[in-house]
């Protein structure tokens, strides 16, 4: 309902004034063609006055103002009442229905200033469950919040930015899924809007003040008291960006990682308070994602500042693996801006001094795959032929060694094959295309995955071991004798021949692996050597008659010797003397995977130390 | 009765200059300051005082263009008297 206020005196002697304006104007008149423009005006202003502002005001003056209990009927306390209210209860004016339409797109200086005074006095948990008033504040904060001078107004008369914020932001994660049960999307939009509103004037304020922003405090007002839930609310609704909006961000998750539990009080709570729904993080950490170069800057002034602001703030810690994937992505960042990142990451996950707390794992139970996944678009970085990111060469291969360890991080950089090739092919597009490179990568890789089944054999012949000793040890209590030796009962044979009850063959695990990756390195190279020879029979250094070159032997015992053999061979039944150009070219890439017999490192141990 | 069209032109250039410290003169013109805040709140009193002080300007604008147009009716006068002065010029 459209109030209005007035002082009766003054309203009486405005419309006395509209009558002798109204009189002037109907004697103002003028029959020159050139004057038509002016008279016309002349006559719309007497329409205006005459139909509808003075019979406001004739019927302001002609009509009893609403008593006190009306008052009360007419929602006079409402909030979209502020104005009125003020001016009724502080100056004595008189109170009636506005007998025109309220135009709720208009809000007025005055009504600004109101508006802010009466949000000092409201009761915010009562405004929090009230939708339609929710609706009306954020679209009077929105007017307000696009006009500098309306937006001081409401600043110069409101002050309680703490208690309603921290009311809205606890309601807003109430309704966001912190109680399931209570979960409601659109009281919790209605909530956002008004904080959306808010943050709009209050961005006016900043704007007007121009000075630098360095921390939360230069652009959230009543900070210190102030839930970090409630201040991200506000700020994800003001235009940050880049350095800006990355130190707003770092400082508004300190804040959520010092902040005291509040639960058991009356509330608001804050988002530590709460087992499920969004946090501080998860509200900030969308604006980080929408550039990588904020994204750099957002990981290496954590890193720098707090490690734990990437691992123990996010209730969805996908939104901080995807900051640090994108801090590092190849595509957006240098090799040294990356391996700053990674390099330090992963000393801190594999530190034996915690420096990334091992106790923070249990909020990051994915870590293992999401450094596989950081690592893979750098894998050559991590081989002996790159002398990057401020660690040795040993370093480097043990941190990676360290990554792989975990099954689920081979399965993830499995998956992640497309970017590994993307990272090997900007990486060569920068240092020139070699072959060697590939080969080194690869072995490295693989030699890691001998490694690892080794391991895996390791610890498995360590628990059938154990189980032995446990059983040998209960026979001894239960009067066996001391060193009984229970193979003995399993008759002379079977005891010697332990696999045949399954014993973990660790050898074997080890030269399985081993044969693998020899038989993929070989595979590489005899695919490299068949599109060298098409390349070359292309370019006439080989006549288009020759012989494919040779295969590699899954079934054989050594299949990158055997392979190596049968390439010298091809080459000597077709001619391909050595240290001829096409001799070249082809030894280059195949020996790069396979190199030949007495002249040093296979492409695996390379970089194995 | 003016007798020429250089009179005639003066005549109703004096009239648009009238019209103009007419509409300068207007009590309407200052009606805003009396619908103000000072005066009535809400939203209806505020749409008031805009209307009233929209109107403030475009009769303002009225006026200015008034004086305007009468001077141009002077120089046309003007050019009329000289030519009626200048020699050979009928009679």
């Amino acid at each position: 309902m459209g109030l209005l206020a007035y002082d009766p005196d003054r309203v009486g002697r405005l419309h006395r004034l509209m009558g002798d304006a109204l009189e002037q104007l109907r004697w103002t008149t003028s029959h020159d063609p050139a004057a038509a423009a002016a008279i016309s005006a002349v006559r719309a202003t007497a329409t205006a006055i005459e139909e509808v502002w003075r019979p406001l005001t004739f019927r302001l003056l002609s009509t009893d103002p609403l008593t006190t209990s009306q008052r009360r009927d007419a929602h006079l306390g409402a909030l979209d009442q502020s104005l009125v209210r003020v001016m009724a209860d502080g100056y004595g004016w008189s109170v009636q229905t506005d007998p025109l339409l309220d135009d709720a797109t208009v809000v007025t200086p005055e009504e600004a200033r109101a508006l802010g005074a009466m949000l000092n006095q409201v009761d915010p948990r009562a405004l929090t469950g009230d939708p339609a008033t929710l609706q009306w504040l954020a679209g009077q904060l929105e007017i307000i919040g696009r006009d500098p001078n309306l937006s001081r107004q409401f600043l110069d008369n409101f002050h309680n930015w703490q208690p309603l914020c921290n009311w809205l932001g606890w309601s807003h994660l109430l309704h966001s899924g912190g109680d399931p049960s209570a979960t409601d999307p659109a009281l919790a939009g209605d909530i956002d809007a008004v904080v959306a509103g808010l943050a709009a004037v209050q961005w006016q304020s900043v704007v007007a003040a121009g000075d630098p922003i360095t921390s939360a405090s230069d652009v959230v007002p009543q900070l210190s008291g102030m839930q970090p839930y409630a201040a991200a609310l506000l700020v994800r609704h003001m235009p940050l960006t880049g350095d800006v909006l990355v130190a707003v961000t770092v400082d508004l998750l300190q804040r959520y990682l010092d902040q005291p539990l509040t639960t058991g009080s009356e509330g608001p709570w804050g988002d530590k308070d709460f087992d499920t729904g969004p946090n501080t993080a998860d509200l900030l950490l969308p604006l980080i994602l929408l550039d990588p170069a904020t994204a750099t800057a957002y990981v290496t002034l954590a890193l720098a500042s707090n490690p734990a602001l990437l691992f123990a703030t996010a209730d969805d810690q996908s939104l901080q693996h995807q900051a640090m994937l994108l801090a590092t992505d190849p595509r957006y960042t240098t090799s040294d801006e990356a391996g700053a990142i990674i390099i330090t990451l992963l000393r801190g996950f594999a530190a034996e001094d915690d420096t990334i707390d091992v106790g923070l794992y249990g909020f990051d139970p994915d870590w293992h795959p999401f450094l596989a996944a950081l690592v893979a678009p750098w894998l050559l970085q991590f081989t002996a032929l790159r002398d990057t990111w401020g660690a040795g060469e040993d370093e480097r291969y043990a941190l990676l060694a360290f990554v792989l360890e975990d099954d689920a991080a081979m399965a993830t950089l499995l998956t992640r094959a497309q970017a590994i090739i993307d990272g090997v092919t900007a990486d060569m597009s920068a240092h020139g295309a070699d072959p060697g490179d590939a080969a080194a990568m690869l072995g490295a890789v693989l030699q890691l995955i001998v490694n690892e089944q080794t391991r895996e054999a390791q610890v498995d012949k360590n628990q059938w071991d154990l189980m032995w000793v446990l059983a040998n040890s209960l026979a001894s209590l239960f009067g066996a004798g001391a060193g009984t030796n229970l193979a003995m009962y399993l008759g002379q044979k079977v005891a010697e021949e332990h696999h045949l009850l399954g014993v973990p063959d660790v050898a074997g695990a080890t030269a399985d692996a081993q044969h693998t990756m020899q038989l993929i390195l070989a595979t590489t190279a005899a695919s490299l050597a068949d599109a060298t020879v098409r390349r070359l029979i292309a370019e006439g250094l080989l006549s288009e008659g020759i012989e494919a070159p040779p295969l590699a032997n899954p079934t054989d015992p050594n299949p990158d010797a055997t392979f190596n053999d049968a390439y010298d061979d091809w080459k000597a039944r077709n001619g391909i003397e050595r240290g001829s150009e096409a001799a070249q070219q082809l030894d280059e890439v195949v020996h790069a995977f396979v190199p030949p017999i007495g002249s040093g490192e296979h492409a695996a141990e390379k970089v194995q130390t | 009765m003016p007798s020429s069209p250089a009179q005639q032109l003066r005549l109703r250039a004096a009239g648009l200059r009238a019209l103009a410290r007419q509409l300068q003169s207007l009590h309407v013109l200052t009606l805003y300051a009396e619908a103000g805040a000072d005066t009535w709140v809400g939203p209806s009193p505020q749409r008031c005082t805009d209307d009233l002080k929209a109107r403030r300007s475009t009769l303002l604008q009225h006026a200015d263009d008034l004086v305007h147009a009468a001077r141009r009716l002077e120089r046309q006068a003007d050019e009329l008297d000289a030519r009626a002065a200048a020699p050979g010029a009928p009679r």
